[in-house]
Parts: C-alpha cells; structure tokens; sequence
C-alpha cells in the first residue's frame, strides 16, 4: 500500500473482514422529522471509551463488531489506537492487546491488527485509531445505516480491499516516545468499565409513553419478572421472551416518536427493545424506557442472557448521566488531551 | 396539561417522558391536517429559537418529540418553552402551498391488494381507483421510513384495516391504504399496508436538499397512469 505522504494522516487497508463490521459514530441527529434513523454506536459508552482513549473527540468514527466478525487491518501513520466493548481476542503485530487502554504506536510504522471472532461473553467491540476515520457525511452523520445503504463505507459491511484514511492527529500527540513497536500507555479504571458478569442484567427504566395504559399487574408481572434475549435481535431491535404483557384493549394508538431504549408491546405481548437502527415512528404502545446509561448494557446481551427491570425516579436517570459524564472528563484530562476541537477526524 | 406517564383525562394535552433526555407532546384529537400544521410550525418555531442542548425534533400523527440534553436545559424548562411556543402558534398556521400530482399503475403486480380493496368496499377496480384517484390528499407527516408520506383525505368507503401479517418485502414505490390513510413506500421493506399501486417517483435522496419529497402540509393528487390493468 502507498505511503501517505501527508504527515500525521494514517491510512488503513482492510486485509480481510467477515461478518457485521461497520463504522459507526453517534448517530445522525436531525433528520428523525423526516424519518431518517439515528444509528450510530450500538453500545455508546463503549465507544465514547474507546474513542477517548485513543485521543479523539467522542464523536470519532470507529470499528463496530459484531461477536461472530473477523478482521484484519493493515495500518500507516497510526500513532493511537484504543479497544472497548466485548472482549475480543485482538493481536497487534502478533502480539496480543488489551482492552480498556490506550495502545501508543510508532507512526513511522505500518501495523497489522488482527481481531478475531468472539467466543467469550458480549457483543458488540469498538476499535478506534488515532484521528478517527475520516469519511464524507450523509444526511449529518457518518454511521453505517445498512438499512438504508448509506454511511461507513458505500453503506454496507467491511470487506477485503476497502481503504480507509484517518482524520489528521495534532502534532504533540504524534509526539512518540521513539521506542519501536507499540506499548501500553495507561487503562480505565474499572469503575469506568462495564461490569462482564454472567449474572441477570438490570436495566433501569422510565415510565414509557403508555405507562398508564397497562394494568397495576401487568407493569407489576414486568417489574417481577426475568426476560430472555431471544436469537430474533438486531441492532433495529432486540425481543424478549418472558411473561406476556398487554395493555388496556381499549387503547388506541396513532404512529408516535420513538427512541434507542423504547420498550414496545405488539400484540402477541412479548417486548421489543428499539436499539440504534430504530425507525423514527412506532405504532405498537411504550410501556417503558431504558435509561440512557443503561442502554450498553442491553445491547452487549448476547441471545439467551437474562434481563430484568427496575423502575427507577427520573432524578436517578440524571445523576448516571451526569456521573459518566464526569467519568470520561477525568479520564480525558488524565490522559492530557485538552485540545478536543483539532482532532476531529472528519472530512 | 397532565404531568403522569401515560392517559390523561379526556381532552387535555399530555406531556410524557421519553426517557430523561426526551419529551413527548401528545394531542387527544384524532390526527387531521390542522393539527399537523400545527405541529410542524412548533418544530420550525424551535428551528428559529433553538432552546440550550436541543438535539433534534421529530413530529408524530397527534404528537411531537424533543431530544434534548438534560443538563443544558432542564425538563420543566422544556415543558414550559414547547407549551409557550404551542400556545402563540394560530390554529390554523400559513403554509407554503405545494401541490405534488403523483403518476401511478394501479393493479395487476404493482397493486396486488387493488381487487381484494375492492371487493371489501363493494367496488369494482375501476371504480375504486376513480375515488382514490379523485380526492386532494394532505401529508400528516412524513416518517417511519425515510421520506415515507402519511396521507390524509382517503375517502372512508377505500379504508381497509391493516393486514394482520405484515408483507416482509413491499417493492419500492408502492402505493399503499391502511385505515383511513394513504402512504407511498420510498423503498423496499417490510410493510402492513394494502397495495394497491405503483410510482416511479423518488420519494427521498439523501444527496438532495431537501432529502424527502414531501414535507407536512404539502397537497398530493394521484393520476392513474394509462394502461392500468
């Protein structure tokens, strides 16, 4: 592959790619009015992470796989890269990479990673690479909508041969330490990371849209009950199976907003969690709404892993969201990158 | 204005959660054009004064969302701006008049629900597309799909139920009735609606501006394209 000539740009080849690996960022906002999806990272925190720890704006376009992926990059002028999510066997020159770190490298290097299909538990894995992956928007977003066929690469999946250039890294975080090779620079704390345990996932909600529409019982049997994550999950969506719920037969429901984290009812009873490929409107009753913080956690459960609800006041909801955003602040100032505004690795 | 979660009492607006960083507006009244217009001018009034850590806003038939950051602009801020914002806005807001006539082949493979739509209606084909093709229809809203146009007007003796399997595959371009409205699919996917015809028309292009073919408001005609079967 050609050298870039133009200092601080790194260029990646995909050397091979198998499964759902896509780009993604934080979604394509402003275009829901005309029906156009969100998208964007299925696990969020995972890619703010990942994005943070190799120096790039939150926004960065990264690597999104899915568990049963494989990948091979072949990479120039990388001087950063980071791993977040469901922890994959991922080998850097051979050699193997942690999660939860920043990996610094050799720019003057090229790189080959190699990540490989995931046996372990979660779902979904984030790789972000200094400066981000720099692509031309469409409707103001970036991310792979397969759907529709648009952002990422052409719209679609990774495969053999696509190239990819890296946004433009500022000078002082091209700054190596000289030595060959790649080395860890610093890791998460663990209160930063998700926890990766066997056990039933609690995911917090919101008092959804038809809250009221449902019997004292039927929310009581949803608040009481376990639920399996069936096979039939996407990222449009992940079904549950579980106690039957169903609302007040007398409800009527005309199309309606709908969000990452909605929890939907359709007529056979069985819920539907509406994740990042969502569309825009739904026409089924919202008995509730997963909290924003939790949404990562959801998404990482593979088919068969146990989930159960709480109910939880709005205030509660508020201080998670404030308390990660605290997280990734110190994060970003303990790994000294203050200037966030030049990386943005974006066309 | 009723602050639960869920149905309020007869005939008020309801103000619910959508999560901690949304809000959902929803009407009592049934949709109809007055109210999407309504609606679409509250979303080009928050365009104009975007409130601190507006996300985005999207409309519904009887309903209207904001996503927002809640550490910017707190929840009962947002309550008090929207309502505020709804209540200066006349009933019936000026619109741009746009008038769209749509060509379709209504029948055979492009409408394979036309003879089971008419025989329901107690019509022949012919006679059915006469009365579809016969009224000014208004977009409610346009969503669900990218571009996908909500369309008021149907005459009530053309509405069908939605079918109760959805279809998995709807070919683009199909021109669709369920209930009392009439919707075109911009692009092949899954779809619970009756078919009973088809457009060349691009209903959304993503490197255009604007995207979508139809905004809310916006008047649609359909005229049967000759050699329908």
């Amino acid at each position: 592959m050609k050298r870039s000539a133009e200092q601080g740009v790194g260029q990646v080849l995909v050397t091979e790619a198998r499964g759902c690996v896509t780009l993604q960022d934080e979604g394509r906002h402003g275009f829901q009015r005309i029906g156009v999806s969100v998208g964007g990272a299925m696990d969020p925190h995972a890619a703010e992470l990942a994005n943070r720890l190799a120096g790039n704006p939150a926004d960065a376009v990264l690597i999104e796989l899915e568990r049963s992926s494989r990948l091979a990059l072949r990479c120039e002028g990388l001087s950063r890269l980071a791993l977040a999510g469901a922890c994959v066997p991922v080998r850097l020159d051979g050699r193997p990479v942690p999660f939860w770190a920043r990996i610094e490298t050799n720019p003057s290097q090229p790189f080959a990673i190699g990540i490989e299909a995931n046996r372990e538990s979660g779902r979904w894995s984030y790789l972000a690479l200094s400066g981000g992956c720099r692509l031309v928007p469409v409707l103001g977003g970036f991310g792979t909508d397969l759907r529709a066929g648009w952002g990422g690469v052409e719209g679609r999946v990774l495969r053999l041969g696509d190239r990819i250039t890296l946004g433009r890294v500022p000078k002082q975080s091209m700054e190596h330490s000289g030595r060959s090779g790649w080395h860890i620079r610093s890791q998460v704390s663990p209160d930063l990371r998700p926890s990766s345990g066997i056990q039933a996932r609690v995911l917090r909600i919101l008092p959804g849209s038809h809250w009221n529409a449902f019997p004292p019982e039927v929310r009581q049997r949803f608040l009481n009950a376990h639920y399996l994550v069936t096979p039939d999950s996407d990222r449009m969506g992940y079904r549950l199976s579980g106690p039957l719920l169903h609302p007040d037969p007398r409800l009527e429901i005309d199309s309606e907003p709908v969000t990452f984290g909605s929890i939907q009812i359709p007529p056979d009873g069985s819920p539907i969690v509406l994740m990042a490929d969502h569309p825009t409107q739904g026409g089924y009753p919202r008995l509730a709404e997963i909290i924003s913080t939790d949404l990562g956690i959801l998404a990482q459960c593979r088919a068969g892993t146990k989930v159960e609800f709480r109910h939880v006041d709005e205030q509660v909801a508020l201080m998670a969201l404030r308390e990660w955003r605290q997280g990734m602040a110190r994060l970003w100032v303990g790994l000294g990158s203050g200037n966030e505004a030049r990386f943005r690795g974006k066309a | 204005m009723n602050w639960g979660a869920g149905v309020a009492e007869a005939g008020s607006l309801e103000c619910l959660q959508l999560g901690e960083c949304g809000l959902l507006l929803r009407w009592p009244q049934e949709p109809a054009p007055q109210l999407s217009r309504r609606i679409r001018a509250l979303g080009e009034t928050l365009d104009q004064k975007p409130p601190p850590g507006l996300v985005e806003w999207v409309p519904g038939l009887r309903s209207f969302a904001v996503y927002f950051d809640p550490a910017r602009f707190s929840r009962a801020a947002w309550v008090e701006t929207l309502t505020s914002f709804w209540e200066s806005l006349p009933e019936n807001p000026d619109l741009p008049v746009r008038s769209f006539e749509v060509p379709v082949r209504y029948g055979g493979d492009d409408g394979p629900d036309l003879a089971d739509a008419a025989h329901k209606a107690h019509l022949d084909p012919e006679h059915w597309i006469a009365l579809h093709a016969g009224v000014i229809y208004e977009v409610l809203l346009v969503g669900f799909a990218p571009g996908f146009p909500y369309l008021a007007g149907l005459p009530e003796v053309l509405a069908v139920p939605r079918r109760i399997t959805p279809r998995l595959r709807v070919a683009a371009g199909s021109v669709a009735v369920a209930n009392r409205l009439c919707g075109i699919y911009p692009r092949e996917s899954p779809g619970g609606w009756t078919l009973v015809g088809r457009t060349d028309w691009i209903c959304f292009d993503p490197g255009r501006s604007p995207p979508a073919r139809f905004a809310i408001g916006d008047q649609v005609r359909f005229h049967p394209e000759k050699g329908f079967r």
